[in-house]
């Protein structure tokens, strides 16, 4: 290969390179692209279900078309879209539950993990202990920039409507008062910004609803509206100390008695007991009694727990409360067997607390009692889902040999995170033994309170039944498998040493065989001419012995070639294959014929294998055509077209009817050669029109994968003649 | 092989050595990540922790992970949380247990990851040595501030409410003692009041602070000994009409109690100098981490908070809750 083609290839594999990373990076930039562009969207929610969200801490619901998070845990967050979302507007309407917290949104959101400010992004959110709008960046640690006063204040009930504009750095919020249009606006930027990132729904010591959540792309125009309204621009590093904060804010008491929903009970006219002590109360007295506790579970009933226990307080006089409220609850004690219930209940609102965390029992330990009325978790194997009635769902699980049920009240079955039987869950709930909730199924029930209570650990064993039975056909498929191809292994290698050893009788007849024979016909000439006596015939002697002497070094020279073949140490006839066809040719036809051997092409090398496949081809088609032809003319020719290689033997002989003749040994030879050299044969004749014997085959690497093929495809062939036959 | 193989092996061989260089110089250029995982996120005393540690990590060029659970009693999901830490081998671990045996185990996988451990705030039930190192709060100290502070209101024959003795934090258990006797020796013939819970309850803790006023007469101080008894007992006394006349002492800062002590509603806060305790735990690390020696235990004198010293520069710096650090 020349230096200039060299360096043209190097220079086109170098183009070729080039132009694998320049569509690459095409690729790369329009993905980018693409995927840093929200869809203009509005999130419906539809059949009641929360997909594609994740959420992290709370209890997310929804409700009528929407979300509800019924948990005063801090820093809860519902995630949904993509992290590449980079210039975007999002609105939410949202409504507080509790009178003490905070409710907002989060954008441009990434690495979320359960925690108060676990997520890396923005928050705008409207804060009720101080009625402010606040904008912040989170970043595992909350800084957030100087909060806007809202005007009018935060207050429970009441429908606010924000939007956040986050265009490149600069990020700016709008809150308005839907019912007496009253508006904050307020707009931070920062040097070095989360520049893309989902969003989301969070909420701090309150439940709360979201509703119209809608997203779409923005441009600068649209965060110049809202920063045209703002002052001036913040940035998040506030509050510094404590100085700074309380120097500004005053801290309304996250006590709750403003916002009792309820006239106060009579204060303290029942006596405060904890909710161990009321299982000590006579059972035939009425007991009003006072408990105070955090809530666990409200719906129209409530669960409380203190440090004791937990109560159960059918349908209470009670405002709207989230899980983690800190309530008192008012009324008449009624012992149970493992807890207490408190009819007639009025609920006050103390505190707004966080969600006390679960208890983790076992199933049995559930089972015993002692948690009755308590938040536990636990963990089972899910067994059946079912629907009461029409719209209570129900898990049926089993544990350490304990099956319990999990109940989702008043949720459609969409509700429900897709589940698949004999998963292993792990469920939170209000532990609750009460024969009117377990409906006698079970000996005790979990009472969920969001679809998130449900955690799969791990998906269905694979060992089921049938997996097993499958596996057993299996393995008994593979093991005759293999025993098949054991015995099929030892018939093709039978197969290949009776073919190896025939390939050698072939060799042996088509050369030593045939030189013994013509070696024995001038023997037997000589010993004529000797017994005849004829001294004149001395010359003649003298020649039969030069064809004798000749025949006896052709023989061992084919002996030789044929060793060569065994050990592959051979002598060049990959190189001198057209003068071992002349030769072969003159030897075998003598003068009486006109042999003209012709090469065309550039010769190059062949492989030891199809040269002498070629050669012994050549050497039979002469061979046949000097011994039953009687032609008078013979052409050898020996064609080159890399990969290729041609040899045609053609001769102006009698001929026969191709059509009609059956192979005789030497053609099938000649059929067996062409093949192992994956090779073509061809052998044309006419009757009086001579005969052509052509062999065409290609050149080392396609030969050898030719081979392959030609020799599996065989192998096949003789499998399914096998299989047939079996 | 000819020049053409030669060359194509020669750039696939560069090509991947440049690769694993790149890939190793990116890892060794990223910081090293400490988790700093307090009792809670939800309390502005351990954003404190977190301002210390972040500076301090900041000197050494390191990151830190902050996370923990939203209540400080939640110690199951601190365990997860530390857990998670561990599995994303960070360089460090500075934790304020929820639980003084709970989180041992917890440790320990940390320990035998070859991780170094510091404990801030409230001891493990666990001695240190073996990379582990305890930074904590002088908490015998806490209890004679505040005894010296309450002696100033008691006569013999008053009462002290403790509020919030938890046997789950050997801190509140170390507070009381001290306290007790402290006060006892300032004021021989004062009487306490113990109440002990497991629960962070505000509800429940406001519950026993009105128990203990009502059944008491004599009572003149509450000592809280923690942020969510600290608050309880506020509420409990303003709603009694009580604030001012029993005297209260808060431990732990947090901005609510810090603005009801300038109100005058609290009498003192001792806190605890979380951020000297967050970098003095990183500082630790580094020590280990580069062989230095290394104190097993230290304690950091806690700070008592009045209203006349709450606007010192000593006090803000112990408040200080500026995180951030220079990009």
């Amino acid at each position: 290969m020349s230096r200039r083609s060299a360096l043209l290839r190097m220079a086109g594999y170098l183009a070729m390179a080039a132009a694998l990373a320049l569509l690459c990076g095409v690729c790369g930039w329009i993905y980018l692209r693409l995927g840093s562009t929200p869809p203009t969207h509005v999130y419906e929610f539809k059949g009641g279900k929360l997909e594609g969200y994740n959420a992290y801490g709370g209890a997310w619901e929804v409700v009528n078309g929407a979300v509800h998070n019924n948990s005063d845990e801090r820093g809860a967050k519902l995630v949904m879209g993509s992290a590449r979302w980079k210039n975007y507007a999002l609105t939410a309407d949202l409504k507080f539950d509790g009178a003490h917290g905070d409710m907002g949104v989060i954008v441009r959101s990434t690495n979320e993990e359960e925690g108060v400010d676990a997520y890396n992004g923005y928050y705008v959110g409207l804060r009720t202990t101080d009625g402010t709008l606040i904008i912040g960046r989170s970043d595992y640690g909350w800084m957030e920039a100087r909060p806007v006063l809202m005007p009018g204040g935060v207050h429970a009930g009441i429908w606010y409507r924000i939007e956040v504009v986050a265009v490149g750095c600069r990020i700016a919020a709008s809150s308005r008062n839907l019912t007496t249009n009253q508006t904050a606006w307020i707009a931070v930027e920062e040097h070095s910004c989360a520049p893309a990132g989902r969003i989301g729904l969070r909420s701090l010591a309150t439940g709360g609803t979201w509703r119209n959540i809608g997203i779409r792309p923005a441009g600068f125009s649209d965060y110049m509206e809202i920063r045209s309204h703002t002052g001036v621009v913040g940035h998040p590093e506030f509050p510094r100390r404590e100085a700074d904060y309380n120097r500004i804010f005053r801290f309304s008491p996250s006590y709750a008695t403003s916002v009792m929903s309820l006239p106060a009970a009579d204060e303290h006219a029942n006596q405060l007991y904890h909710t161990g002590d009321l299982q000590n109360l006579s059972r035939n007295q009425d007991h009003p009694v006072s408990v105070r506790g955090v809530v666990t579970l409200a719906n129209h009933d409530l669960y409380v727990q203190d440090a004791e226990g937990g109560v159960f307080v059918p349908s209470p006089h009670m405002p709207l409360l989230n899980v983690g409220d800190e309530v008192e609850v008012t009324g008449h004690a009624e012992r149970g067997l493992y807890s207490s219930t408190i009819n007639d209940g009025t609920v006050r609102l103390l505190w707004n607390g966080s969600p006390t965390p679960p208890i983790v029992i076992t199933p049995l330990q559930a089972a015993s009692g002692a948690y009755d009325a308590r938040f536990v978790e636990t963990e089972g194997r899910l067994t059946a889902i079912r629907q009461w009635g029409s719209n209570e769902q129900v898990l049926e699980l089993i544990g350490g040999g304990q099956p319990f049920s999990a109940l989702y009240e008043n949720q459609p079955s969409s509700s429900l995170p897709p589940l698949e039987i004999n998963s292993l869950l792990r469920i939170r709930g209000v532990c609750v033994l009460n024969r009117k909730v377990t409906r006698e199924i079970t000996p005790f029930a979990i009472l969920l309170r969001s679809s998130d209570d449900i955690q799969v650990i791990a998906p269905p064993p694979w060992w089921t039944p049938e997996h097993v039975a499958l596996l057993f056909l299996f393995l008994i498929a593979f093991a005759l498998l293999v025993q098949l191809l054991y015995f099929r292994m030892r018939t093709w290698q039978a197969g290949i040493i009776t073919e190896e050893r025939e390939r050698l009788a072939h060799d042996i007849h088509d050369t030593m065989a045939q030189s013994f024979a013509g070696l024995g016909y001038q023997i037997q000439g000589i010993r004529s001419t000797v017994m005849r006596k004829d001294h004149a015939d001395v010359k003649t002697i003298a020649d039969q012995l030069d064809v004798a002497y000749q025949l006896v070094s052709k023989s061992h020279a084919e002996a030789s070639r044929t060793i060569a073949m065994l050990n592959a140490s051979a002598p060049d006839i990959q190189n001198e294959l057209p003068d071992l066809l002349a030769n072969t040719a003159r030897k075998i036809a003598g003068d009486q014929i006109d042999i003209r051997v012709a090469v065309e092409g550039t010769p190059f090398r062949l492989d030891l294998q199809l040269a002498n496949s070629l050669l012994h081809i050549g050497q039979e088609a002469i061979t046949n055509a000097a011994s039953h032809a009687g032609p008078t003319k013979l052409n050898v020719i020996l064609r080159y077209q890399e990969p290729q290689v041609e040899l045609i033997v053609e001769d102006n002989g009698c001929g026969f009817d191709a059509t009609q003749a059956r192979a005789g040994f030497g053609i099938l030879g000649m059929r067996k050669r062409a093949r192992v050299a994956a090779g073509q044969l061809q052998i044309s004749s006419v009757p009086g029109q001579g005969t052509r014997v052509r062999v065409a085959a290609s050149s080392k690497p396609a030969t050898l994968r030719a081979g392959i093929l030609a020799t599996t495809a065989e192998r096949l062939r003789a499998l399914m003649k096998w299989l047939r036959v079996g | 092989m000819t020049a053409r193989n030669i060359f194509v092996w020669v750039c696939a061989i560069s090509l991947f050595v440049l690769l694993f260089v790149v890939v190793a110089y990116r890892r060794a250029s990223r910081p090293r990540v400490i988790a700093v995982v307090p009792e809670t996120t939800a309390q502005e005393i351990w954003e404190s922790e977190h301002a210390g540690a972040a500076h301090a990590a900041h000197t050494f060029g390191w990151k830190v992970y902050w996370n923990a659970p939203s209540r400080e009693d939640d110690f199951p999901l601190q365990a997860r949380i530390v857990r998670r830490a561990i599995a994303r081998n960070v360089a460090g671990l500075v934790l304020s247990p929820d639980h003084d045996v709970v989180l041992i185990s917890a440790v320990e996988e940390a320990l035998d990851k070859g991780i170094p451990t510091v404990i801030v705030g409230s001891p493990l039930g666990i001695s240190p040595g073996n990379r582990l190192t305890f930074v904590v709060n002088d908490d015998a100290a806490t209890g004679r501030l505040a005894a010296e502070r309450a002696a100033k209101s008691l006569k013999p024959g008053d009462a002290v409410a403790i509020l919030g003795l938890n046997p789950n934090l050997l801190s509140s258990i170390a507070r009381a003692n001290s306290f007790e006797q402290a006060a006892s020796k300032l004021v021989p013939g004062v009487r306490f009041e113990e109440k002990l819970t497991t629960s962070v309850s505000s509800a429940e803790a406001e519950e026993v602070a009105e128990e203990v006023v009502r059944a008491d007469p004599r009572l003149r101080v509450i000592v809280a000994l923690n942020v969510s008894q600290s608050r309880a007992a506020y509420a409990a006394l303003s709603n009694m009409g009580l604030t001012g006349k029993i005297l209260l002492i808060a431990c732990d800062q947090d901005l609510d109690l810090l603005y009801h002590l300038r109100s005058g509603a609290i009498d003192s806060v001792i806190a605890q100098n979380t951020y000297a305790m967050g970098y003095q735990a990183i500082e630790s690390i580094h020590k280990q981490l580069t062989g230095g020696h290394v104190e097993p235990e230290t304690v950091v004198p806690p700070v008592l908070i009045t209203r006349e010293n709450v606007d010192s520069e000593a006090v803000q710096q112990v408040l200080d809750m500026d995180w951030r650090v220079p990009e």
